[in-house]
């Protein structure tokens, strides 16, 4: 097997000190494999978030390392955190994932724009078609629906050949053909490009489009499911609400 | 309810404090100028009552012109006068005064060059009890080579006793040595006047009134009141001599310095007016934004019940509490900042005396109630539109509210820049320059800054695409600023209209000044003949200057120009010149529309073609002229000339002139050289015959206009200086929209934090659009400037500003000010924005 893409080694991470802290991270371990869709489940309060931002070098961890390709990230001074996010990292958060005053277009460049690098046309083109957001491409996000303003953000995600896309519920405030459309092209960005994606959820479904889902529960890694389907996902979940 | 307004201020409570520092600033620009004038009121009075202590009734010569025309406007009194009032019944003391206007040369033999309190020789008497005078130090002066000088000037010029000075009254230098150092008795201000005391005969003998003096302070004895005096006193006195009493004589002082103050006042107060303008602006900018952001609070409060009249309250009562705070605090500053004004002032070469510091409660109430009304004024519009957000939008997720209809922005806007327009126009129209007619150019200038204001949304997002092009081409940062910067036209304007207003007023002022400039130097390139003008800054100097220059070889006219006031016709008191005749085309080029001014030597006067136009008058008309000394004479007018800037509008010859006027001396004499003789040798031939007179200046032509630039520009900074304020107050304004806008973008800020922003790119960002903001309003303050110069200089065409002139690189100046403002406004912002953590700025909704 080639090297994982993200690797996670015995992160911890606690908010706030003394008797007041909580724990967000306890331990948890995690490699996420290159080229795959991983999608990290788990209930609210489990610590799923937390391991996100950490793992995309957003949020700074208390011990442990991770790595994204070659690069370890913990100990990364802020501006080489952000030249990491801009060039190796792709995000697609809940809401809010576009600049107003940018049109579509200008949206989907801009992590390359910031970086000063002019877009592959090639791989933008393929990128956009994948997304079906050609005719809408100079319009702005405020004349767009929510389902095309995400599928505009996976857009932004993808156009620098990031290491990995890391989505935090994606499908969070979409109705479910919209949700559907996103997930879809997250699977197959992985599955005919091989880029690896991490998409965070609590939704059964959304999960079910991944190569794998590892399961998190109190700050610790409590189980991994391969090839896993919405039904298999449920059933495993139901299985937390029983433990609490 | 206004539980509820007292905690959403709190709340709110740092985004308020920039714009009520706008008022405060403003305030204390209001408290300073009459915690100034009050102070300077206040030592003037004491010098007052110091100089007539003890003084009962004072005996002067009568002036035909109720104008205050100063000391030596008036003839001189006689000893023999002097003499006979002693003998009067109750009269227990006669103290003549002999005093004027002199040069002091300092030990290096350069003349003190001053600007406002004048250096006066003084004849003393300090035996006398009437005497104000005293010697701190040193020795008495006595006879005609001793001089004491007051302690604050010895100070200031490190001048001890026993050292040489030169002293140049009416005639040449005399060399005089420093006996003893002057103060008052009763340790009052002199005023910042320079004092050269001596003895009485040295003091007649320096201002050429042998046997004579200025006037005679009496004292009364025990018993007699002043006006028993003055009655007594004047059986005695011949025709053209009068006795006033003291109370006469300090009413009509404080008079005239209440006038003089009063005009000092009002030019700072306009400043002040100015600052608040803006002020108001920022005022209204930030209540709208806070309004805007507020709109789902105020949305539930309606919602649960409060009726429009509650929201409307709930906003004005916190511009109420805003304003008030704010007035306090600048009452406060303002005591400060007047002292430090006069250090501007001073800075600028306008000397005030020195003295307490005057506080009276008229000033705390005026800073109070001008704070309040404008802070409130200013808050209004937006109390008004949070009173019409409706219920249902606390619902809603939309933010601030969008774009209302442009037409009917645009047809306001018009309206109102028109009527400022049409109010400048007629207020400009006027050269009287009459109370209502200045007003009126305020209020058309207020009105055309707010009609800019209404109207530059409508241009506010092409002229910011424009100008953030330069950004936009350095990268993404700078391209997202440009984008920050035009998408809300109206914010962007409102934000530049603040810098617009005090930058349009220098770009006036320069262009104004440049125009002035540019009018001399033609009028120079034009009118003047001479190769040579003697002054002596903007001092008067005594005759003997033209006498020493009148032999020196290679010169081929010397002409003495005399100046002076009288009433002429119906257009009340006038300056005059008075010029020989026969020199003067030689000197300076008069074209004679009819007559001939010859004529002049044989009495009468001759007039420009715009005062005679004004006063009907045609040559071999009579004109009646008041002088000071003289009465009422006619003069037959012998020429009409055209308009001409050095003759001015009234000529009469030299012998006229000294025939009606006491004081003789001159504002300028014009020389031409003869011609063949180089310049240099011409010009070392004045300088030998003028080695006596330090206080002299030989200038040639390109000399005289380098010193009028030098005027002007001295003029032009101190105004700018003190529209400085009303810039600082606009940066504010930037910073705070700025700041209120870092706020609004919290999640597009970690957004673009989180695709990989580096610090540096943010603050580049919110650098981007601050400029391109700042500089949208120095644009718009320049061409606002410009037009308002425009208006101006055409007015004053008739006053004989006839080019008009655009100060280019003064002009560049203020844009690249403009620029800097614009930076110094984003340094604390884009700091802030700078270091928002990203997790929480992308948790925000």
């Amino acid at each position: 097997m080639t090297t994982p893409a993200v690797r996670a080694t015995d992160v911890r991470k606690s908010y706030g000190k003394g008797d007041t802290a909580v724990t967000a991270l306890a331990g948890v371990s995690l490699d996420v494999a290159a080229g795959k869709m991983t999608a990290v489940m788990g209930p609210s309060g489990s610590g799923k978030s937390t391991l996100m931002h950490c793992l995309a070098g957003l949020d700074s961890v208390d011990s442990g390392s991770i790595s994204i390709g070659d690069t370890e990230v913990v100990g990364l001074g802020d501006k080489q955190l952000t030249a990491l996010r801009r060039d190796r990292v792709g995000f697609v958060f809940q809401q809010y994932n576009l600049l107003p005053t940018l049109t579509a277009e200008e949206n989907i460049t801009l992590p390359l724009d910031i970086a000063g690098k002019k877009p592959d046309a090639a791989w933008f083109q393929q990128v956009v078609e994948a997304v079906s957001l050609g005719d809408r491409l100079h319009h702005r996000p405020a004349e767009l629906s929510g389902g095309q303003q995400q599928r505009v953000a996976c857009a932004r995600a993808l156009v620098t050949r990031p290491d990995v896309v890391f989505a935090d519920e994606p499908t969070g405030n979409l109705d479910s053909k919209s949700g559907a459309e996103v997930l879809a092209f997250l699977q197959r960005s992985a599955r005919e490009y091989g880029q690896t994606v991490v998409i965070v959820t609590h939704d059964p479904v959304a999960a079910g489009y991944a190569d794998r889902v590892v399961f998190l529960a109190d700050g610790l890694l409590v189980d991994t499911m391969e090839k896993p389907t919405a039904k298999k996902v449920l059933d495993r979940m139901k299985r937390f609400d029983s433990h609490v | 309810m206004l539980r509820a307004t007292l905690r959403s201020l709190l709340a709110r409570k740092l985004r308020l404090l920039l714009a009520s520092f706008a008022i405060l600033l403003g305030v204390s620009f209001v408290s300073g100028a009459f915690v100034l004038t009050d102070s300077l009121s206040n030592v003037f009075q004491q010098l007052f009552t110091s100089i007539n202590k003890g003084t009962a009734v004072t005996v002067q010569s009568s002036s035909a012109l109720e104008e205050e025309f100063g000391e030596e406007e008036r003839e001189p009194i006689r000893q023999a006068v002097a003499d006979r009032v002693a003998r009067v019944d109750g009269v227990a003391e006669v103290l003549p005064q002999i005093g004027g206007q002199a040069t002091l040369v300092l030990p290096n033999g350069k003349a003190l060059v001053k600007r406002g309190p004048p250096v006066l020789v003084v004849g003393l008497k300090p035996e006398s009890p009437q005497s104000s005078l005293t010697i701190k130090r040193g020795v008495m002066p006595r006879g005609p080579t001793q001089v004491a000088l007051d302690t604050q000037t010895a100070a200031k010029q490190h001048i001890k006793v026993g050292a040489k000075v030169g002293v140049i009254g009416k005639g040449p230098r005399r060399t005089m040595t420093v006996v003893g150092l002057l103060g008052t008795k009763d340790g009052a201000s002199r005023g910042g006047a320079t004092i050269l005391g001596v003895d009485q005969a040295t003091a007649q003998r320096l201002l050429d009134k042998a046997g004579a003096y200025n006037e005679l302070s009496l004292a009364a004895d025990p018993g007699v009141t002043n006006a028993q005096l003055r009655d007594r006193v004047a059986k005695v006195l011949p025709k053209g001599i009068e006795a006033v009493t003291v109370e006469q004589t300090v009413a009509k002082e404080s008079a005239s310095l209440k006038e003089d103050l009063g005009f000092f006042n009002t030019f700072l107060l306009a400043f002040a007016g100015i600052s608040l303008f803006v002020g108001a602006f920022l005022i209204f900018n930030t209540f709208s934004m806070l309004v805007a952001q507020r709109t789902r609070e105020l949305a539930l409060m309606r919602a649960l019940g409060a009726s429009r009249g509650q929201i409307t309250r709930s906003v004005v009562v916190e511009a109420v509490v805003v304003g008030m705070v704010s007035s306090l605090a600048g009452f406060v500053l303002g005591i400060g900042l007047a002292v430090g004004l006069g250090g501007v002032l001073r800075a600028f070469g306008i000397e005030l005396p020195e003295g307490d510091t005057v506080v009276r409660l008229r000033t705390f109430v005026v800073c109070l109630l001008v704070g309040v009304v404008i802070t409130v004024l200013a808050a209004f519009i937006p109390a008004r539109r949070a009173s019409k957000v409706s219920p249902v939008q606390a619902m809603r997720e939309s933010g601030p509210a969008e774009d209302r209809s442009l037409l009917r922005r645009t047809l306001i806007g018009s309206v109102i820049l028109a009527v400022g327009a049409g109010c400048l126009i007629v207020g400009l129209g006027d050269t009287a320059l009459s109370d209502g007619s200045l007003q009126l150019v305020g209020l058309g200038a207020a009105l055309s800054f707010i009609g800019v204001t209404t109207l530059s949304p409508l241009f506010a997002r092409p002229v910011a695409g424009l100008l953030g092009w330069p950004f936009a081409r350095l990268g993404a940062p700078g391209r997202l600023g440009r984008g920050n910067a035009m998408r809300s036209p109206r914010r962007t304007s409102a934000t530049a209209a603040a810098l617009m207003i005090g930058l349009a007023l220098v770009a006036m002022v320069s262009t104004l000044g440049q125009s002035v400039k540019e009018s001399l130097r033609a009028t120079v390139a034009s009118t003047l003949g001479a190769d040579y003008v003697l002054n002596s800054g903007f001092m008067p100097f005594s005759p003997a200057v033209a006498e020493a220059v009148k032999g020196t070889p290679g010169l081929a006219a010397v002409v003495p120009v005399r100046a002076g006031q009288a009433k002429i016709g119906e257009a009340g008191i006038s300056y005059l010149q008075g010029i020989d005749p026969s020199g003067l085309q030689q000197v300076i080029k008069v074209t004679v529309l009819h007559g001939d001014l010859q004529a002049l030597t044989r009495g009468g006067i001759a007039v420009s073609e715009k005062d005679a136009k004004k006063l009907g008058l045609k040559v071999g008309k009579q004109v009646p002229v008041t002088w000071a000394r003289t009465g009422t004479h006619p003069l037959e007018v012998v020429a009409v000339y055209k308009d001409n800037n050095f003759v001015g509008g009234y000529l009469v010859s030299d012998k006229t002139f000294d025939q009606n006027v006491t004081n003789k001396d001159l504002v300028g004499v014009a020389i031409k050289a003869k011609s063949g003789t180089p310049p240099a040798q011409s010009r070392a031939a004045l300088e030998k015959a003028l080695s006596d007179y330090p206080n002299i200046d030989i200038l040639d032509q390109a000399e005289l206009i380098a010193e009028q630039d030098n005027e002007i520009d001295n003029l032009l900074n101190a105004v700018t200086g003190l529209l400085v304020l009303s810039v600082l107050i606009a940066i504010l304004g930037i910073i705070n929209t700025l700041a209120l806008s870092v706020v609004e973008r919290t999640r597009e800020l970690g957004l673009l934090r989180a695709v990989g922003l580096q610090r540096r790119q943010v603050r580049w960002m919110i650098l981007s659009e601050s400029v391109v903001i700042a500089v949208y309003g120095a644009i718009l303050g320049i061409l606002i400037g410009l037009a308002f110069g425009w208006a101006m200089v055409s007015a004053l065409r008739d006053e004989g500003i006839t080019e008009f002139a655009v100060p280019v690189s003064r002009l560049l100046i203020v844009l690249a000010v403009g620029a800097l403002g614009g930076v110094l406004a984003a340094l604390l912002p884009a700091r802030r924005a700078a270091r928002m953590d990203v997790l929480q700025a992308i948790a925000t909704t």
